[in-house]
């Protein structure tokens, strides 16, 4: 491994790189920026000359290819170029490298780098871009930076934008993006009020806040970020996740506060969770608002399974509710992780309840039907008011399965009985009780859906693309399958939330109710 | 208004870099067009149950799409400030890391060969998911903005980390990154570049990367084990190639795999999807039976190293002897 920087500095010798000095980088950009070949003036860098099969296989497609939007750059080299060259290198533009030094929430602005070579302005070719003035408006600003339709602007940003901003019909690097981004407030955490302490475990404490950008209340999930590790694998993966996943049924995250000692994800705060929901209900909720809010789980997770994502975490309190009854998954922390460990961060053990029996048996498959049991342990729940497998350990979950379900035999799970684990237990043998028993509230094809999801194969589950069509949703109508992914349900006039039947008002104070108020969102 | 370079092609398409992929990262959407979601290629679903995704038959054509027609990091591979031969070089050092952090054991002790016992799977399955991770995030990052050479070897090792707490159940200790890095960055340095990383990346991690086409690729193909450990080999050698970043993974696994399959004179497999047409492959096959000829070259010779063990059956020695071989030339 010594052998390493001797290496390194040899592959140095023959390129003169690192001697570069900025003033002549900054030539060279102006050169690129003049000149027709893009790799000519700089070939005796090193950089491979590959442009051209690339323009190649650019060209292969270009039959096929759709017109981008407008804030896109045409191409990276230009785009960043552009917008970079026409936004001069004053006051403001120190400014912000100056907040994120101090937020440490931009990398590239970490003290030691220095500056990069794309911020080393030319000074030629500034002016005349930033003569074209257009009178920005808001929502230009919010279509460009892709914010919320009800954000609050500092004020004087607007102005200062109208004097330093490349014009709005030009595409916008990432990089400044994210520029304007943290001027306007996103990344710091001075953007956000704490107003309340919702939950806390060992890595994670959860606050109601408010951003001053937009008023709105947000969820500020705060983990500290130990010495040792640094930022945990749970939030790398959530965060990661979230970044792909634009759903009306999934959490939105809406900012991310990285500082040394903390990363804050800031999300969409819901009122409650589906536990609360339940609860405040008297577990007693309208038969109509549980296929609602079914339909809507499905919804989430179909979307998430068409891009291989599991959830492996589906419980009551992972499903937050607001008050138009939309319902969206959160808490991806235990998504497309390998397995599923029984303990999280916090050593909270994770619930049992929703977890099937395969996995219970110790199947490691990473397949998208692992969540299809909790739905149907979901589902139940809001139909009867109580738990289907409350079960205390795995032995007792697998108990409290097989005793309604019936104990699995060698025709209605044939690897089952080629499972030691199976075999250790030596359960007693079961007879398959009828649901309906159990749920009398649910119709016969409630009752049908449900057998589908409750199957011990876990490929013969129904899948939540297919459970959608399933003829127990036809009382919604039929547009409610053409919505958009981003748009929510009750956009249609028909999907309307009903009241429950044992609804009160919970205008309680939070003592003792509150302290469990959003574990989910703890590690 | 058209950027410079953009307008030199007014015909090329640009690059469709929204607030959300990182700027310069494209499909290729003829691709996207040939895999529409309800026609993936027949077998598909056989190939899934291989894999052990059996349960995955509503979307396996989702799934197959998304594998194959995702992000290549385009055009500026790399700053101007790293070389193609730099970058080979921190990649080789990671396969090293790669492969002594998979031992889990003796990480300090440098001739203790704990490669030796660790069982093949490990260089096949989810493990290699994480090397492939680390050079992509490598990638990326180097293609986002300037790095310090001096920096390099800790970037790549910081990817490596990054990498291990998207892929794997146990994590490395940073301690042990730092002592494999031989006392060139400390801990609080490499949690330092992991933060960078994070930023720079804005948190856009993941990537199916090249394995999982290959995988399903010679799943459906019906591949031998040997066909398939001899494609492992050649696209883990794609990964010192700068120029093969520049490839969706798709592609690259295709490549792989049909190189493979011509070195061994196409024994041991079925008929191979055809995806990609031979002229599309044709730039990354050279490249790979390059890297496999140069055999163990100074400062790019742990895949070579690696793949030569007995657990990996001389993979590297066979691919060398049988590209001496006179071809028979590309269909």
């Amino acid at each position: 491994m010594k052998k390493f920087k001797r290496r390194l500095s040899l592959t140095l010798r023959g390129s003169q790189t690192i001697d570069e000095s900025l003033s002549e980088l900054a030539e060279q950009m102006t050169i690129e920026e003049n000149s027709s070949k893009d790799n000519e003036p700089i070939v005796k860098n090193g950089r491979p000359p590959t442009s051209h099969s690339m323009h190649s296989f650019l060209h292969q497609y270009t039959g096929s290819f759709k017109k981008p939007p407008l804030r896109r750059p045409h191409s990276v080299i230009g785009g960043s170029l552009g917008s970079f060259m026409a936004m001069p290198r004053n006051g403001s533009r120190l400014d912000i490298v100056h907040e994120n030094l101090k937020m440490g929430s931009d990398g590239e602005s970490d003290q030691a780098s220095g500056t990069s070579s794309d911020e080393v302005q030319s000074p030629t070719g500034v002016c005349l871009r930033n003569r074209i003035h257009r009178r920005i408006s808001m929502e230009d600003l919010n279509k460009r930076l892709s914010l919320p339709a009800d954000i609050r602007i500092p004020d004087g940003y607007l102005e200062k934008l109208q004097i330093n901003s490349p014009p709005f019909d030009q595409p916008m690097s990432r990089r400044s993006r994210r520029a304007s981004l943290s001027e306007i407030g996103f990344g710091k955490m001075e953007t956000y009020i704490k107003l309340e302490k919702l939950g806390e475990g060992t890595y994670a404490t959860v606050y109601k806040g408010r951003s001053k950008l937009t008023e709105n209340l947000v969820a500020l999930k705060e983990i500290r970020l130990e010495h040792e590790e640094g930022a945990p694998c749970t939030a790398i993966r959530e965060v990661s996740l979230l970044k792909d996943l634009k759903h009306a049924n999934i959490v939105t995250l809406h900012d991310i506060v990285h500082t040394d000692k903390s990363l804050t994800l800031v999300f969409e705060y819901l009122d409650k969770d589906l536990k609360q929901y339940m609860d405040d209900c008297g577990n007693i909720m309208s038969m109509h608002n549980v296929k609602l809010f079914l339909y809507q789980i499905l919804r989430g997770l179909a979307y998430c399974h068409r891009r291989k994502v599991l959830h492996r975490d589906l419980k009551p309190q992972n499903l937050l509710i607001n008050e138009k009854g939309e319902l969206k998954l959160a808490d991806f922390g235990l998504a497309r992780a390998k397995s599923v460990p029984t303990k999280t961060y916090s050593n909270e053990v994770v619930t049992l309840w929703y977890r099937p029996p395969d996995v219970l048996l110790g199947s490691s498959e990473y397949s998208t039907q692992i969540d299809m049991w909790g739905v149907g342990c979901i589902f139940f729940e809001m139909a009867s008011g109580r738990p289907l497998f409350p079960g205390s350990t795995v032995e007792d979950e697998l108990h409290l399965i097989f005793r309604l379900l019936g104990t699995p035999s060698q025709e209605t799970w044939p690897s089952v009985s080629s499972n030691d684990e199976f075999k250790n237990y030596n359960f007693p043998k079961y007879k398959p009780q009828p649901l309906i028993n159990h749920a009398p509230r649910l119709d016969s094809e409630g009752i049908e859906l449900i057998t589908k999801f409750l199957q011990y194969e876990s490929k013969k589950r129904v899948s939540a693309e297919e459970a959608m069509k399933h003829v127990y949703f036809r009382s919604l109508g039929p547009r409610i399958h053409a919505l958009p992914e981003s748009v929510s349900i009750f956009s249609l006039k028909e999907i309307q939330l009903q009241k429950d039947p044992g609804f009160r008002n919970s205008s309680y104070p939070e003592t003792g109710h509150g302290k469990n108020r959003r574990q989910s969102m703890l590690f | 208004m058209l950027s410079p370079a953009a307008s030199l092609h007014p015909e090329s398409p640009s690059t469709p870099a929204s607030d959300g992929v990182p700027a310069g990262t494209s499909v290729s959407p003829g691709l996207s067009d040939r895999l529409p979601r309800s026609c993936a290629p027949p077998g598909l679903e056989e190939a899934l149950s291989a894999l052990g995704l059996q349960g995955e038959r509503e979307y396996a054509g989702d799934i197959f799409a998304e594998v194959l027609v995702c992000r290549a990091l385009l055009r500026r591979a790399l700053p101007r400030t790293v070389t193609p031969k730099m970058r080979a070089l921190v990649v080789d050092w990671l396969v090293q890391v790669h492969v002594r952090t998979r031992g889990g054991v003796g990480l300090g002790l440098r001739r203790s060969l704990v490669v030796t016992r660790a069982p093949l799977q490990e260089y096949l399955g989810l493990a290699g998911d994480t090397l492939y991770l680390a050079v992509h995030l490598l990638d990326s990052y180097l293609r986002a903005g300037r790095v310090r050479l001096h920096r390099l070897q800790l970037l790549g090792v910081a990817c490596l980390f990054v990498a291990c707490k998207m892929e794997e159940c146990v994590l490395p200790e940073p301690a042990s990154l730092c002592l494999l890095g031989a006392g060139s960055f400390s801990q609080a340095e490499l949690l330092r570049a992991e933060r960078r990383i994070l930023s720079r990346l804005d948190f856009r991690l993941y990537h199916p990367g090249p394995l999982l086409c290959l995988g399903l690729l010679a799943a459906v193909a019906r591949s031998s084990p040997q066909v398939m450990l001899l494609a492992t080999y050649f696209l883990e050698l794609s990964l010192l190639e700068a120029e093969a970043a520049r490839w969706e993974p798709g592609r690259r696994a295709a490549a792989a795999l049909s190189l493979a399959h011509r070195v061994l004179n196409g024994a041991g497999s079925g008929p191979e999807p055809a995806l990609y047409s031979p002229a599309e492959l044709s730039p990354l096959e050279p490249c790979m039976a390059r890297a496999a000829l140069r055999g163990p070259a100074p400062g790019r010779a742990a895949i070579f190293l690696k793949y030569a063990r007995p657990q990996c059956q001389g993979t590297s020695l066979t691919a060398a002897r049988l590209l001496r071989r006179p071809q028979p030339g590309p269909p």
